[in-house]
């Protein structure tokens, strides 16, 4: 009798559930794409900042450059072996200077101009034109030795269509780079697009010159690791319409929109590595409640709809868990290479429409949990944004490339992705953030980007810190030793690195520049921070938060993989070592009768 | 009468060589103690703020203290200072070894407030501030190595966990909140890839599948 009451109880309870909740079917996630940026949740872009869809439409591709082009011809060559591959650069060249004689030249000769002048047939059948000029007598009016207008007229006046990219300059520690830079894309407009080797180089923007290794010693001309790299993000932009910056919207090394297979350090792949990793940690073959299978946990009869419309090999598998990882990842690369181009790019809607396509159309299924699942779709898609900008996943590997039919039915939406950048100006974790996630997004990249991704006991000095520390807490942050103590370094104090997050990501520029007690009452009382007291439980924290007592700070970073395993905080600690990673597990301070504090930067 | 070196020295010859003698046994007698007492003793050095706070062991007080010879054994330790919190220690000190203890010491009305005006205060509070974090952070991830993956959260389940207690009798609770019973086994096995027994656990499971929408249930142990 009694479980009987009960099982009616309990079915009951599922009755009123369901009753309150759709189901979830690929029905919904179909419409969905057809419903793109509804009003709710969405990312805080500029509709009209994005980048044109550029990309190579044809075979033929002209290269006008110098002496960095020169450098890296055997790399284009290799790279564009199955197109039609014109090079013409002089080292020393300028469009006005015809520089010097060396047995790296390739192609026609000559000034800028005389070598335009001597390819004009070729120019009139480029499907593709990449300027790479700039580094020599740099100037962006029309009088100097490189008139961005009249070179883009010169091309435009043979060649109408080709999309034109122009890679910009990477050497900012040489005067005058960073305003033909800034001409650059000033002057972008819909004529050309930038191809944003300054950031690749020096992605944090502060001047650091080279931290990565991708310059030769001359500070100049890429070393044989950034002649990959530069050969990587043009034929990422040329190929696809990644890795571009137009119209004050900078990308860098992020390559925010995606319909080739560059894998590895684009938008979409970084999405989807956020995803796997909120999905299933990776695993191939997990299977949840509902019936959501595999790697991205599909539920069966969207992964056959989704199959259907994209990848119709994935057709022979009747669930995602039968299917090899290739096959599971080629068919989400291909959903998600069109879904960037439907959802512009905003990653709130993207995470949605994997979750529960229908909150994407109607508001009221954002706070609804689903049948079978633990969370509500707002929820679901805040924590995956959050991933997104942690990183979370990014050692989760795809492998589309070796899946059958991939490259075909990639190419069947190809012409359709426009994704872009949607936001955060200079900032590789901005495209398509939401609001809060965007700020955080930047906290979370630059601590990561100044501070090791290892604990360094000991180390105090200089020497020791992150070079990208060295470089930016002098700029950011100024701070010297005053106390006396020569272990007291500022290079491991914990609050200078915090300030010097805040200064440089550009979040909050008024941030007190060392002495936790002086800046936990700040947190405190500004409004632009929501104060979460007494960290002790795990769901407390999310990535960018700012943790913090009287006596110690620290940055939370969310789910991190370093040489010496997980961590999820950065943090620097006085007089014992530079910034680097640890893990800051939430618990009671019986020290401080407040323990620790998070503040949360808002928008 | 001329008195020139040499000759100082030949008439108080027998007095300089009982000084080296002396002195030389005085120095070998010192590195003959500290070698008796590093061999027999244990060293416990107190990273202190305010630097200048008082610690009780056994019957003794110590004042400002930094790096004291003690016998080996368990002991609590207690810290205090005027206008600060006080707090305690528990040590095992053991032969040859050293063991540091960082103490953070928190304002309790504003004369212990001012005292954190002064540069020379706030740096040092910040360095034992954040070798006690470390100290903390690193006892507690050993005990409970699990929290280091946490929290987590799938389609159909999410593991998170809350912690109570001092830094020597900590707990955790971990809470599963999860889909139905796929989801709860998922949770479990989840538990175990990371090489946990999830019954070694108190663990508190939240069935959102049997929650009526709307109602404050499931909200926690």
């Amino acid at each position: 009798m009694i479980l009987a009451v009960l099982f009616l109880s309990s079915l009951a309870l599922t009755t009123k559930v369901s009753a309150q909740t759709p189901q979830p079917t690929e029905l919904t996630r179909d419409q969905a794409m057809n419903y793109p940026m509804l009003g709710f949740g969405g990312c805080s872009g500029t509709p009209g900042s994005s980048a044109p869809s550029a990309k190579i439409n044809g075979k033929n591709i002209y290269i006008l450059g110098d002496s960095i082009t020169a450098g890296a011809k055997d790399a284009y060559k290799d790279a564009f072996k199955d197109k039609d591959l014109t090079i013409s650069a002089r080292v020393g060249r300028s469009w006005g200077t015809a520089g010097q004689d060396s047995p790296a030249n390739i192609g026609s000769q000559g000034t800028g101009k005389e070598a335009f002048a001597a390819d004009t047939e070729k120019i009139k059948s480029a499907d593709a034109i990449i300027i790479a000029l700039g580094t020599n007598q740099m100037g962006g009016d029309e009088a100097s030795q490189n008139p961005i207008g009249s070179i883009i007229t010169a091309f435009r006046g043979v060649n109408e269509k080709a999309p034109i990219w122009w890679v910009n300059i990477a050497n900012s520690g040489v005067a005058g780079v960073p305003s033909f830079n800034e001409t650059l894309k000033q002057q972008a407009g819909d004529k050309y697009t930038v191809i944003d080797w300054a950031k690749t180089v020096d992605p944090t923007g502060d001047g650091t010159n080279n931290p990565g290794k991708l310059l030769s010693t001359d500070g100049t001309h890429p070393s044989s690791e950034g002649t990959k790299k530069l050969v990587d993000l043009v034929v990422s932009a040329v190929t696809s319409g990644a890795g571009v910056q137009n119209n004050g919207v900078a990308a860098g090394d992020c390559k925010c929109s995606s319909g080739g297979t560059t894998g590895g350090g684009d938008a979409i792949t970084k999405f989807l590595q956020a995803l796997a990793f909120q999905e299933s940690g990776g695993q191939l073959n997990l299977v949840s409640s509902g019936s959501a299978r595999g790697k991205f946990q599909y539920i069966d009869s969207t992964w056959k709809g989704v199959a259907q419309k994209y990848y119709p090999h994935a057709l022979k598998y009747a669930n995602a868990n039968g299917a090899p990882e290739s096959v599971q990842d080629a068919l989400v690369y291909i959903e998600y290479t069109d879904k960037f181009n439907t959802f512009n790019g905003d990653l709130f809607k993207l995470a949605v429409s994997h979750f529960y396509p229908l909150a994407n159309q109607e508001a009221k299924w954002l706070d609804i949990i689903p049948p079978s699942n633990v969370v509500t779709p707002r929820q679901y898609a805040e924590k995956l944004v959050a991933g997104y900008n942690s990183g979370a996943g990014k050692e989760i590997k795809f492998y589309y490339n070796d899946a059958p039919e991939f490259k075909e039915s990639l190419a069947a939406v190809g012409g359709q992705t426009t994704a872009s950048v949607k936001s955060g100006e200079g900032s590789c974790s901005a495209p398509g953030q939401i609001g809060p996630g965007e700020a955080a997004g930047k906290i979370v990249e630059t601590a990561l980007n100044l501070a090791w991704d290892t604990k360094k006991d000991g180390l105090i000095e200089e020497k020791d810190a992150k070079p990208t520390y060295q470089a930016a807490m002098p700029k950011f942050n100024g701070s010297t030793n005053t106390t006396g103590d020569p272990k007291l370094t500022p290079w491991s104090d914990c609050g200078v690195f915090v300030a010097t997050v805040m200064h440089m990501s550009g979040v909050d520029t008024a941030y007190p520049k060392r002495n936790t007690l002086t800046q936990e009452p700040y947190t405190t009382n500004s409004e632009r921070y929501e104060r979460i007291t007494n960290v002790t439980d795990s769901s407390q924290l999310k990535p960018g938060d700012i943790i913090i007592n009287k006596h110690h700070t620290m940055i939370f970073v969310g789910p991190q993989t370093g040489p010496a395993g997980e961590y999820n905080t950065v943090d620097a600690s006085f007089g014992d070592r530079v910034p680097g990673a640890k893990v800051f597990a939430p618990h009671p301070d019986t020290q401080d009768p407040d323990s620790y504090d998070a503040y949360r930067i808002k928008g | 009468m001329q008195f020139d070196g040499i000759s100082l020295i030949k008439r108080y010859k027998n007095l300089l060589i009982i000084g080296a003698v002396l002195i030389a046994v005085g120095l070998i007698a010192s590195q003959a103690y500290n070698y008796w007492r590093a061999q027999n003793y244990a060293v416990l050095i107190v990273n202190g703020s305010p630097v200048d706070l008082t610690m009780q062991l056994g019957d003794k007080k110590y004042k400002k203290p930094s790096k004291i010879y003690v016998s080996p054994g368990e002991y609590t330790l207690g810290f205090s200072r005027d206008n600060f919190s006080s707090t305690s220690r528990k040590v095992t000190l053991e032969k040859q070894k050293t063991t540091t203890v960082n103490v953070p010491l928190y304002a309790t009305n504003e004369e212990g407030e001012k005292y954190f005006k002064i540069p020379a205060n706030q740096t040092q509070a910040e360095f034992v501030g954040g070798l006690w974090e470390d100290e903390t952070s690193t006892k507690f991830t050993n005990d409970f190595p699990i929290v280091r993956s946490l929290p987590i959260t799938r389609r159909d389940f999410i593991i998170d966990y809350s912690s109570r207690g001092e830094l020597e009798n900590r707990t955790i609770y971990i809470r599963i909140t999860h889909a139905g019973t796929l989801g709860k086994k998922n949770a479990e096995d989840w538990i175990r890839q990371k090489g946990y027994d999830p019954a070694t656990f108190d663990i508190s499971y939240i069935d959102i599948s049997k929650i009526p929408i709307g109602t404050d249930e499931g909200s926690g142990h």
